[in-house]
């Protein structure tokens, strides 16, 4: 019996398996951007081949290029890939994907398309960064990235790194979008990309890159809504996002100076209060602390009165950026803050009577109250100019 | 290094019986359990899991009753001898058969799991239950010590994995996401509650492990034991519960197959770990692998037990080739057969309690006249 | 004094009946080292009343001198055989009256006293063992501790775990084993600690050894383990009496044959091959320390190779890109597939394992450099091997010199090639079903009625005071002192 056990088990064995496919023969997809023209999914992506770097080392001549491109199209992704696996030289892997790029025209269309076709891969990650385009099809940004580096997707993540700081930067992953797209009281924003002007950085060919807007583009429901402006997404990050080591410049206009203050926390809280059965307002308070690093005049002393001006100017400042904010939300009808989980969280009953009027009838006409605390910290260590005491010496 | 205790060495505690029960919830409450639990019931389904473990607790209640009441016979012992031979045979045969299609669901979502989570194109994901099986009949053959003692080494691995897994996830998890969990609807929770009962149904499979057991005549000591064992064993499936809500939402929970491989899926932690769910493939089969060979050797000891005993050596074989088979020609056959058989599953339960209250209260009826007669 | 070498009788003399001299003669056959030696006595004079037997290469001349011949040389009057014994200064006598039994007298190193016309005679131990210095064994040298290993002499090995143990109970028993010459086993036990079911148990299995052949205690491991084939080896081999003496105080149970240096303790459980005989002269913090790194060390020689092939192969999604970009770099041009390419470096490093234990020192190194060369050079830059798998073999190979005990090194070595065929075709499942396997092996393997995990299966936390961490002595010793009865 055991030995018939063996039989049936080495006889499966035989029959129905092959030794797997090892790395260098997959064809390793770093990025992918999706696009939709003429009805149809139009896929662009960037091929890895790091074998050529290797052979590169190995002293043999350099013709091939680490990288390829493969455009195609088709209804769906996966047969639109499959189908090119006609002049793609190993097989497709979507495993290692770092950048997904959305097409404009796409995002208006709506994105759980893609999102459905990343998520059933079984071994794709749902790590990569978002991003959609802006003023440029995708197909284009591939062939503009394709001219000047050799990794596009490493590019990308180099410069994510410093505008996490400085920019409005909202870090969105692939799995950040699936889980808020299934929870019906948020919307979301999703940074987007484009060319950057010849004046700023060119490479050493003269190409033209791209960099990371500082606009915010929202996706209501899983649709682009439409971009924020600068401010907006500004006033929104305040909000939202941790701006730890963030710069913000500001013109004193009673002493005439330049103040930098580099921020070292921001605290949101958002309340709701009622009036009765309705909702009487909503109030957005954010806490924030910062430090002085910078001040663009020699004789400027840092007393308390002082720094209580610069305070005020911040305070003015931000509060400008969110007000701007919540008006541009209200006029798109996208509840990017996520207040309606606070209302629910506030007044169940009155959530479950108004939900389904919450985003397009509520939203855009609540009165929402923004109300900002900035507190410099002195440090103690510079309370005058150091230029001053040098001068006296 | 201390002795060894060579009175005890061939009997089981009841702290391991407690850990197997715990790798028997995982298995399921891992796996497909919490996708069932969030299309019934929704966001609170943590809440259900608590339910289904307090009437959980009163099965072992039972369980125990009726074991310490005969502690040398087994379920299918005690039956015979209580009900007679006849109806004690038919009991027995209806209770096995329970057990059968419980093996049969278990390995069919094994085959599903791996099929479509983990297993590539170019392997054919029968092939690892065959050899799954042939390392169950390897480790039963050895005895239900071996079984327990391979679970007492193999658990620790798997909630350590856990643990690492849960606390890895607390930076993605985002509580001001909009998902309250207190249950709007308290009639979603009760339904849901019925779920984790058929998990908690498999807990009868240890009162046929009864006679191995070392105090198998102390009461106090075995609901003492076990029982803050079952707590603990619910409340880290309430917690995983709790987990996938707070992060995916009801809706998304429901629409995967392994919702926690896809909670592995969203770890991240730059050059190191950058996939870190292909490590959640050790705990979801060897988890599942301990469950079939209780399952097994559930049905090996109760064939025995009823007069098999000829066949001895060859039981487990048997039985494992009927469960592949029938396993694979379910996976063939339409989709809805497997459907069908969820829903039957679900008469598990009564079932199962039905057995067991019938037996205690035979044991009581028995032991009335046997006092009156004294 | 005649002293002569015995010649075999001829043909010629068979029809006349032998003395028993001529009957022992002939029993040993052809022994060219054969002594007869005919004493006159000098008071008597005449006829020599006794005759000496020896095998001139196993005695000690002048204990025969000494002991034998002055005393009987000395005597006023011929005494017989029984009074003999009392007149003798020697300790180690036995009398004997069968040609057998004095063969074996001799083979053993006595020295026969025998009377013409009686066939009766009385052997006097005069033994001269070929016998080597105590040294510091080879295999199992440590840094701090007592630099002392045992000798091919039982019975000074025995002194030296008295010597070590000092205990009043301390037992050594002898066991016959079925040996065309009756051969002696010790078994070294302390009566307070040892299980006395263990003991029988031992003796049971003992008894039921037939052996053609016992050079060493190596040759009784595969009569006295339990059924069923294992790669796992069942007992521990020790060189150091300090070893020796720690384990039997612990309630192990040593065994030791005459003739060989090395004494097996069991029964014993997997966590021995973690502990290396310094462990206890370390701090124990520092010896928990060394334990732990020797199990990831044991773990990596196992599993490195096989999660290369795995991770490369099959679950690559695993590997940062980073990562994975660099291994594609190195095997660019390589032509075999990634599993043939480890198992061919595998291949190279059991070869040159082997090569250099059967290779004089100064040969070895040649070894040393031609693979160093040839394996971790040469073959990268003619592209048939890549860098990333020589450094994954390479770390594994260390890290299995790392593992204290040289058994269970090789051991390991040998059970990663299934792994690593397996991890090709199934990836990290693959190596999950194997793991399942050697475990479930693991647990059912019972060691003298002791399961072979202990304390991990069945589950003992005390256990774990001397097994995967080192507690300080104050708290293993007070849990020993108050053992039982």
């Amino acid at each position: 019996m055991r030995l018939i056990y063996l039989m049936i088990i080495l006889s499966l064995f035989l029959s129905g398996c092959t030794p797997p496919l090892s790395i260098e023969e997959k064809a390793i997809i770093s990025m992918a951007g999706f696009d939709k023209k003429d009805n149809k999914i139009q896929v662009t992506a960037f091929i890895q081949n790091p074998a050529v770097l290797g052979k590169a080392r190995a002293g043999a001549q350099k013709d091939e290029r680490p990288v390829s491109i493969l455009k195609t199209e088709g209804n769906t992704i996966d047969f639109a890939v499959h189908w090119s696996s006609n002049f793609v030289p190993r097989h497709v892997d979507w495993n290692h994907m770092q950048v997904v790029i959305l097409g404009e025209e796409l995002a208006e269309e709506g994105i759980s398309h893609v999102l459905d076709f990343i998520q059933r891969q079984p071994e794709a990650s749902t790590l990569p960064f978002i991003f959609i385009c802006k003023g440029i099809t995708t197909r284009e940004l591939f062939e503009r990235a394709f001219e000047f580096t050799d990794s596009p997707s490493r590019y990308i993540q180099e410069i994510i790194a410093p505008s996490r700081e400085h920019t409005n930067f909202r870090e969105v992953r692939v799995y950040n979008l699936l889980n808020d797209l299934n929870s019906p009281l948020t919307d979301i924003v999703v940074n987007g990309i484009r060319l950057a002007k010849k004046k700023h950085y060119v490479t050493a060919g003269g190409h033209e890159t791209f960099y990371i807007t500082n606009t915010l583009g929202v996706l209501k429901h899983g649709k682009l809504a439409g971009w924020m402006d600068k401010k907006a997404s500004s006033g929104y990050m305040w909000v939202k996002e941790d701006r730890w080591d963030h710069a913000v410049e500001l013109k004193n206009e009673r002493y005439k100076v330049y103040v930098n203050h580099d921020i070292t926390t921001n605290k949101p809280d958002i309340k709701v209060n009622f009036r009765g059965k309705d909702i009487k307002n909503i109030e957005i308070e954010v806490d924030i602390e910062s430090k002085i690093s910078e001040i663009s005049h020699s004789r400027m002393p840092l007393t308390t009165q002082t720094i209580h001006l610069f305070e005020k100017d911040l305070e003015v400042y931000v509060e400008e950026r969110v007000r701007h904010m919540i008006e541009v939300s209200q006029k798109m009808g996208a509840d990017i803050l996520g207040l309606g989980y606070q209302v629910r969280k506030a007044n169940q009953k009155y959530w479950e009577q108004y939900k389904t009027e919450w985003a397009e009838k509520i939203y855009p006409r609540i009165h929402v109250d923004v109300i900002i605390h900035v507190q410099v910290e002195n440090t103690g260590d510079i309370v005058e100019k150091t230029e001053t005491n040098i001068e006296n010496k | 290094m201390t002795q060894f205790n060579r009175n005890k060495a061939d009997l089981i505690s009841f702290r391991q019986l407690g850990w197997l029960m715990i790798t028997v919830y995982l298995s399921t409450g891992i796996t497909f359990g919490q996708t069932l639990l969030a299309e019934k019931a929704g966001k609170s389904g943590w809440l259900s899991i608590l339910i289904a473990g307090l009437v959980t607790l009163l099965l072992l209640w039972i369980i125990v009753e009726t074991s310490i009441k005969n502690p040398k016979q087994s379920l299918v012992e005690n039956l015979r001898s209580r009900l007679g031979k006849a109806l004690g045979n038919i009991v027995t045969v209806i209770y096995l058969l329970l057990i059968f299609f419980l093996l049969i669901m278990i390995t069919y979502q094994a085959v599903r799991i791996t099929e479509l989570n983990f297993i590539y194109i170019y392997i054919n994901p029968y092939i690892f239950i065959v050899i799954a099986y042939l390392l169950v009949i390897y480790m039963i053959t050895g005895g239900a010590t071996i079984l327990v003692r391979v679970n007492d080494t193999i658990l620790p691995i798997f909630l350590l994995l856990l643990l690492v897994i849960m606390i890895l996830d607390i930076p993605f998890i985002e509580l001001d996401r909009g998902r309250p969990l207190w249950p709007g609807n308290w009639g979603d929770v009760i339904r849901g509650a019925s779920l984790p009962l058929i998990l908690f149904s498999e807990l009868t499979a240890i009162s046929m492990l009864w006679p191995y057991c070392r105090d198998h005549h102390d009461k106090k000591k075995a609901i003492k034991t076990m029982g803050f064992l079952v707590v603990q064993g619910i409340l880290i499936m309430s917690f995983i519960a709790w987990a996938l809500i707070i992060t995916f939402g009801a809706e998304r929970t429901s629409s995967l197959i392994v919702p926690i491989y896809y909670l592995a899926r969203e770890i991240f932690y730059g050059q190191f770990i950058s996939n870190f769910q292909i490590l959640l493939l050790p705990m979801i089969l060897g988890s599942i692998m301990i469950k079939i060979a209780l399952f097994i050797f559930v049905l090996t000891d109760g064939l025995q037990q009823m007069g098999w005993s000829k066949y001895s050596w060859s039981i487990p074989y048997l039985l494992s080739t009927a469960v592949i088979i029938s396993t694979m020609n379910l996976i063939k056959s339409d989709h809805q057969f497997s459907y069908y058989l969820t829903h039957v599953s679900v008469w598990l339960i009564p079932a199962l309690f039905f057995i067991h209250s019938f037996l205690w209260l035979a044991n009581v009826i028995y032991q009335r006249k046997s006092s009156t007669r004294g | 004094m005649s002293r002569r070498k015995f010649k075999l009788p001829q043909k010629q003399y068979k029809a006349k009946r032998l003395t028993f001299v001529e009957e022992i003669a002939m029993w040993l056959g052809e022994q060219p080292d054969l002594m007869i030696h005919y004493l006159k006595n000098r008071n008597t004079g005449g006829t020599p009343p006794y005759i000496l037997m020896y095998l001139e290469s196993m005695v000690d001349l002048k204990k025969i001198n000494d002991q034998i011949v002055q005393t009987l040389t000395g005597m006023s009057h011929e005494f017989s055989v029984g009074e003999l014994a009392e007149r003798i200064p020697a300790d180690n006598t036995k009398e004997f009256d069968e040609v057998q039994q004095a063969g074996h007298l001799l083979l053993k190193g006595y020295t026969l006293i025998l009377q013409q016309r009686h066939r009766r005679g009385f052997a006097v131990n005069t033994g001269k063992m070929p016998q080597r210095a105590f040294s510091e064994p080879e295999a199992e040298k440590v840094i701090f501790g007592p630099h002392l290993g045992f000798n091919e002499q039982l019975s000074d090995n025995i002194a030296l775990i008295r010597k070590y143990v000092d205990r009043d109970d301390l037992r050594f028993k002898s066991i016959t084993i079925k040996h065309p010459s009756d051969k002696k086993v010790y078994l070294a036990y302390v009566a307070q600690t040892a299980d006395p079911q263990l003991i029988k148990e031992v003796e049971r299995r003992l008894e039921k050894v037939e052996v053609k052949d016992l050079n060493d205690v190596h040759y009784l491991e595969e009569w006295i383990i339990d059924r069923g084939l294992s790669p796992f080896p069942n007992f521990y081999y020790t060189e150091r009496p300090d070893v020796v003496a720690a384990n039997i105080l612990e309630g192990r149970v040593a065994l030791m044959t005459g003739n060989s240096p090395v004494a097996a303790l069991l029964p014993i459980s997997i966590s021995h091959f973690l502990m290396a005989p310094d462990d206890h002269y370390y701090n124990p913090i520092y010896a928990s320390f060394l334990r732990v790194f020797r199990l990831i060390a044991a773990v990596l020689a196992f599993s490195v190779s096989s999660f290369y092939v795995a991770l490369t192969m099959v679950n690559h999604e695993l590997l940062p890109f980073q990562m994975i970009q660099t291994i594609i770099q190195a095997r660019e041009g390589v032509p075999f597939p990634i599993w043939i390419e480890v198992l061919i470096l595998e291949f190279a490093l059991e070869l040159v394992i082997e090569a250099s234990r059967w290779t004089p020192g100064n040969i070895g190194q040649a070894i040393t450099l031609f693979g160093t060369i040839v394996v971790g050079q040469a073959a990268v830059q003619a592209g048939i091997l890549n860098a990333t798998v020589i450094v994954v073999v390479s770390l594994e190979a260390i890290a299995s010199f790392a593992v204290p005990v040289y058994r269970a090194s090789t051991m390991i070595r040998l059970l990663r090639y299934p792994m690593i065929i397996l991890a090709s075709f199934f990836g990290i499942v693959g190596i999950l079903l194997y793991l399942m396997l050697i475990f479930i092996h693991l647990v059912r393997k019972e060691n003298l009625g002791m399961p072979y995990l202990l304390p991990l299966a069945p589950f003992d936390l005390s256990g774990f005071k001397d097994t995967l961490i080192r507690v300080p002595r104050k708290m293993m010793d007070r849990g020993n002192l108050i053992n039982k009865e």
